[in-house]
């Protein structure tokens, strides 16, 4: 199938709404965390100024047993749902009423949990853990348990980052050594070298899977599937260029340039070369179905304007509201479904421009956020091509994009701005959208986390959210968004070292 | 408050016979100290090695090529196929998984245990094979002769230091002692044999074999 | 049937007790599975990409329309209702899919004809168009019961002490989505099987393996590794209280009752040969596999047909009580041709990409090849399950549900008497079960010619209402009350009219 036998298709697409039950958005409340922290200031959990989600919840709406203890004295009798102004003036009261209870039965009261630093939702987490003797570092221990121990963390740098465990002369070495903690970054510096970490299909390529979503059948280039689209080797290769090497990450909503991948053999490692093409130069030098990037330097954004990323999120959609919610989820950290990064505010949006009822009252919630989000993308066509023009390059920028879609979702569906906002802040486009998203604290805070839960194999848990903030915001800051000066950071905190 | 364990008392084993490894016999280490109270750890975050991570240290433990190391139906590899999933892994091409499961499953400790025996077992059979080329049980591959009295220690010692990269305890050598009493009255002439294969399999598949 | 009988004993006697103690980790699994009912038993047939009714069995003809022209109608010669409630089948032929080069001839008739009777079309109208969103909602009502999906509420109800109560055969789609209500005993969760082939290896720790010819040694290395090796090592001490050792600890519990059990041969589908060479490695196939195979040929080729192989011999086998499978996105096409050489021959498509959604591309093509397929699925597994005895002269058939979930209907309308055309998704909707515990023959509902939208029904009569329409949560609530789930302080509504009276 050629993108041309597929014009068919552009006539199709109609409409991704995400829409949510007024119950739905009655259960949870994007102010809520930011409450919590001006009610518990000084919980360690609020270090980062909010708390997570789970803290009240398990998967949004969906309440864990503290959130569950909170819900029963959020301003009870009074009919649900709850309006904004009602929760958050509820909301502290109902807090304290839930200080005293014991949520999770592990013998330590809710307020008591909030203040040492431990889930008040889960019976394996309670201040007693935080309680640790002499004896954890005495000699003849196998580890330092009430500290960080270096020979601990040596072990798992080498298989976190190395992908092996340490042989029994290195780990003789490391013992040995009188610069233990020097010697851990210069083995971590070493991993972060190896194939295991940066190569093809290795920790950081995988890292990249459910941002990109491959699916073979419709892979374009090399091991191309029976329907090839585009080719999401571009996509991983890009993204594991920017978290190698101490690459600005923020390139991943930024670059104007792409990236090739080596395959790898017994003895050459995977290479990843930085090339820069217009979308003319670039068909040329890859000629095929679905083999090159379509989009000039100019309209780049990294991976959110990728070829590939069009294709499985726009498709032939006019107005890509879920091209926007999965760029928003995998590089944010924000999930609308979730109810995850709503913006308040008083903009008459959505404009619903492709009448597809969206200002319901059980879909504005989400979408006074999401459409306005979406409009930037909306001029970056995926799939579908104008028959009129007759240019090879079908998916590129196109300004008169939403011309096309008259026939099938009305004449209103051309004044969709490519102006849109993101955070309740406007941008002209989809490189000032990606510019404000690179810079924002979400994006640092989804790349930490993205990494805490690869290396750590959990979320933060609320003791840790002090060592958390301090990850993302020196990625904003010394750490230049160099992945890799974040790593050595992460190794050296508690949450990894402390056995 | 720190929580002690008691350690299970230790059998006295007397420990002889050479090691294998990088270090000569001479340098050999010692048996690790005997009991002492074990802190125990508050943090408590353990990941899973994964396929990928345990069969790298197994095949280099084993020195056997990392795609020779366990084949279902002699055709598709156990870690990187058959039990990619269960084992953490994650196949986003074909079958869209693109995160790990969240949780390990029983096919994940069967899985273990059939690449652990399968490395095992072709170790064992290269070292009785040719009993002056062997890497792991020079002691017990002798031709068919009896292994002497100190074979199971030195192979348990030297089992711990490729496989868990440490010495062995003094409660490690005699369980395995213990171990290779039993199977030599179960298996008989094949004893030795059996034992090898299967004292590799207890150990590859320990829990800290498995954990970081 | 023996194994049947010996499964069923197996709830109750030395299997379910090893079962349920080694997976539960004493979280009252044993006492639930003696007070458990006689298993009921789901499968989850995922409709990937929105499965249309109106393009199956609410098909609008186009004289019932005042808007034939510019709705998705049929030509009333393509629309019939061969089964009892007036359930529809739509014919369709043509020489492609959109672009991709592949003739078909489809007719449902033949299937709503036979399986007319225990066929329950329940229409509803969801709250999300986004897939994943949709497809989660489909098995959890969007949330409806503390965040529990249908199959986990199921395996509560029925599962404590099977094997493996939950198994979902599908990868790379929602409607195998965990549940949020995380107080459930583990055995409620799903169990992912990547591969319904090569799966059953995994059920088995040592068979097949060189050097696990014998048994009684492994148990003697198992025991000693577990026994005084783990505990010897300061590793295992200093991280006695870890919850991922604690669970390694209660799944290597258990593998003795798998092993046991022997589902490593019961569950094989595939038949020794060259390129399964069972026999040489110790290994065999299920006693039933022929018959399996038999009934879903392509099971080699096809994911779809492995899935509902494995679906058959797990419930079969007293495995499981829910099964989850469906067609996810990728393209499957086999034959002897390179795509793009021309006319594809008859059966080497498999699969479309993206499933349903195809529909983008080539709504009624899409539509044709998918609904077809998912009743070619379903017509065999309630031919096998109807020709297996549960006991007490009923066969597996007379107590499993196929839902065929999806995650939402598709827009309504085309360009002017377009056959090809594309479709996008639309809220409205419904859902088609499959099974003898719901009111089958049954339309619950119905569409509105005029605009191809459903409309509701009243929840304790099945009147038809045109003035509501049917919830995810109703339609939950429903099937947990044809599955007789145990609802209890749920808060769910009762819905007599999804129930066999």
């Amino acid at each position: 199938m050629t993108v041309a036998d597929m014009r068919v298709m552009s006539r199709s697409l109609r409409v991704f709404v995400l829409v949510l039950t007024a119950s739905g958005l009655a259960q949870a409340k994007p102010p809520g965390p930011k409450i919590f922290c001006q009610t518990y200031p000084d919980a360690p959990a609020c270090a980062g100024g909010e708390v997570a989600c789970t803290t009240c919840h398990t998967s949004p709406p969906a309440r864990n047993a503290y959130g569950t203890a909170i819900e029963k004295a959020l301003a009870p009798g009074k009919s649900r749902p709850l309006s904004d102004a009602d929760y958050a003036a509820a909301l502290p009261a109902a807090l304290r009423a839930a200080e005293a209870l014991d949520a999770d039965g592990d013998g330590f009261g809710n307020l008591d949990e909030i203040r040492a630093g431990t889930d008040p939702a889960s019976a394996q987490s309670t201040p007693k853990q935080k309680e640790c003797g002499d004896l954890g570092s005495a000699a003849g221990h196998s580890w330092n348990v009430c500290g960080y121990d270096e020979r601990y963390a040596y072990r798992k740098v080498m298989l976190d980052f190395c992908g092996r465990s340490p042989s029994v002369d290195e780990q003789a070495s490391f013992q040995k050594s009188a610069a233990r903690r020097a010697d851990l970054h210069a083995a971590l510096a070493a991993c972060l070298k190896t194939e295991h970490w940066r190569g093809r299909d290795g920790a950081v390529w995988n890292l990249a899977a459910p941002k990109i979503k491959p699916l073979q059948s419709v892979k374009a280039g090399a091991s191309a599937g029976p329907v090839p689209l585009a080719d999401y080797e571009d996509d991983f290769a890009l993204f594991t260029w920017t978290q190698i090497d101490n690459h600005d990450a923020r390139d991943l909503l930024q670059a104007k340039y792409f990236v090739s991948a080596t395959v790898p053999t017994a003895t050459a490692p995977t290479t990843y070369a930085m090339f820069d093409r217009s979308a003319l130069e670039d068909a040329q030098a890859r000629p095929g179905r679905g083999t090159f990037q379509t989009i000039d330097a100019e309209q780049r954004a990294g991976m959110i304007t990728m070829r590939w990323f069009r294709v499985v999120n726009t498709m032939f959609t006019p107005l890509p509201r879920t091209t926007a919610a999965q760029a928003y989820r995998a590089y944010l950290g924000l999930d609308i479904a979730l109810l995850q990064g709503l913006q308040d505010g008083a903009s008459n949006e959505p404009f619903d421009y492709d009448n597809k009822g969206v200002r319901a009252a059980g879909c504005i919630g989400c979408h006074k956020t999401l459409d306005p989000l979406a409009y930037p993308f909306s001029r970056y066509e995926a799939l579908d091509r104008d028959a009129k023009t007759g240019t090879v390059y079908r998916t590129q920028y196109r300004p008169d994009r939403m011309d096309r879609f008259v026939d099938t979702d009305g004449p209103r569906i051309t004044q969709v701005p490519e102006q849109g906002s993101i955070f309740g802040k406007p941008v002209q486009n989809l490189v000032e959208w990606a510019k404000v998203a690179a810079e924002s604290d979400a994006f640092a805070q989804k790349l930490v986390l993205d990494y805490w839960h690869l290396i750590v194999g959990e979320d933060p848990r609320p003791s840790d959210a002090a060592e958390y903030a301090k990850l993302w915001t020196r990625l904003k800051t010394d750490n230049a968004y160099g992945i890799e000066k974040m790593l050595h950071d992460l190794v050296d905190t508690e949450a990894y070292g402390v056995p | 408050m720190t929580i002690l364990l008691p350690i299970l008392a230790a059998a006295a084993v007397a420990a002889s016979g050479s090691f294998g490894c990088s270090k000569s016999d001479d340098e050999a280490p010692k048996p690790a100290p005997s009991a002492s109270p074990v802190a125990v750890s508050t943090q408590n975050r353990l990941k899973f090695k994964g396929g990928e991570r345990y069969s790298a240290d197994l095949a280099e433990a084993l020195a056997i090529p990392r795609g020779e190391l366990c084949k279902e139906l002699s055709a598709y590899d156990c870690a990187d196929v058959v039990h990619k999933i269960a084992l953490g892994g994650i196949e986003p091409y074909q079958q869209t998984i693109y995160r790990p499961l969240p949780d390990r499953s029983v096919a994940s400790a069967n899985a273990v245990d059939r690449i652990a025996l399968s490395g095992c077992e072709s170790r064992a059979a290269k070292d009785f094979a040719d009993g002056a080329k062997a890497v792991l049980f020079g002691e017990l591959a002798l031709g068919g002769a009896a292994p002497g009295k100190d074979a199971p220690a030195a192979v348990a010692k030297r089992l711990y230091l490729r496989l868990m990269r440490r010495e062995a305890t003094p409660e490690e050598i005699a369980a395995l002692g213990d171990l290779y009493a039993d199977i030599a009255a179960a298996a008989g002439a094949e004893g030795p044999r059996r034992f090898a294969t299967l004292a590799c399999f207890a150990v590859a598949t320990t829990e800290e074999a498995l954990f970081y | 049937m023996q194994s049947i009988r010996i499964s069923r004993r197996g709830l109750l006697t030395g299997t379910s007790i090893a079962f349920g103690a080694s997976l539960l980790g004493g979280t009252g699994g044993i006492g639930r599975a003696e007070d458990a009912k006689k298993p009921r038993f789901l499968i989850v047939l995922g409709a990937n990409g929105g499965a249309s009714l109106i393009d199956g069995p609410l098909a609008i003809r186009a004289s019932e329309s005042t808007n034939a022209a510019t709705l998705n109608t049929y030509a009333d010669a393509q629309v019939t209702a061969p089964g009892p409630g007036g359930i529809r089948a739509v014919a369709y032929d043509a020489s492609k899919i959109g672009p991709i080069p592949y003739a078909i001839a489809t007719k449902q008739e033949d299937f709503v004809k036979r399986r007319g009777k225990d066929m329950m079309v329940v229409t509803a109208t969801t709250t999300s168009v986004n897939h994943n969103v949709a497809q989660r909602r489909s098995v959890t009502g969007n949330e409806a019961w503390l965040g529990r999906t249908l199959q986990e509420a199921v395996a509560m109800q029925y599962g404590a002490g099977m094997a493996l109560p939950n198994v979902h055969l599908v990868t790379g789609s929602e409607f195998t989505s965990r549940g949020s209500d995380a107080s459930l005993p583990a055995y409620a969760y799903g169990e992912t099987v990547a591969d319904p082939l090569l799966w059953p290896l995994g059920l088995h720790g040592f068979r097949g393996i060189p050097g696990g010819d014998r048994p009684d040694l492994v148990a003697k290395a198992r025991a000693m590794r577990d026994g005084r090796l783990s505990k010897a090592s300061r590793f295992s001490q200093t991280f006695d209280n870890a919850p991922a050792l604690k669970k390694w600890r209660a799944l290597r519990g258990s593998q003795g009752a798998f092993e046991s059990a022997d589902l490593i041969s019961k569950l094989m589908i595939v038949a020794d040969g060259d390129k399964y060479p069972l026999s040489k490695h110790g290994l065999v196939s299920s006693p039933t596999a022929d018959k399996v195979r038999s009934r879903f040929p392509d099971y080699q080729k096809d994911p779809l047909e492995a899935q509902a192989a494995l679906a058959y011999l797990l419930i079969t086998q007293g495995v499981s009580c829910t099964v989850t499978l469906g067609a996810n996105a990728n393209f499957v096409y086999t034959g002897d041709k390179p795509y793009g050489s021309g006319g594809l021959s008859d059966g080497a498509v498999k699969n479309l990409p993206i499933a349903f959604d195809y529909s983008h591309t080539s709504h009624r093509g899409a539509q044709a090849f998918m609904w077809e397929r998912m009743y070619r699925i379903a017509d065999g597994l309630i031919e096998l399950l109807s020709g297996t005895e549960l006991g007490g002269g009923e066969s597996y058939w007379d107590r499993s549900m196929i839902y065929v979930a999806t995650d939402f209907g598709r827009t309504k309308t085309r360009p002017a008497n377009a056959e090809d055309f594309g479709t996008g998704h639309d809220l409205n909707n419904g859902a088609v079960v499959l099974s003898p515990l719901a009111k089958g023959g049954t339309i619950l509902g119905g569409v509105d010619p005029s605009a191809g939208l459903t409309y509701g029904f009243d929840l304790a009569s099945g009147a038809p209402d045109k003035g509501r329409t049917t919830a995810e949560k109703e339609v939950y609530a429903g099937i947990l009350g044809a599955m007789g789930v145990d609802t209890t302080g749920s808060g769910l509504p009762d819905v007599p009219a999804m129930r066999k009276t």
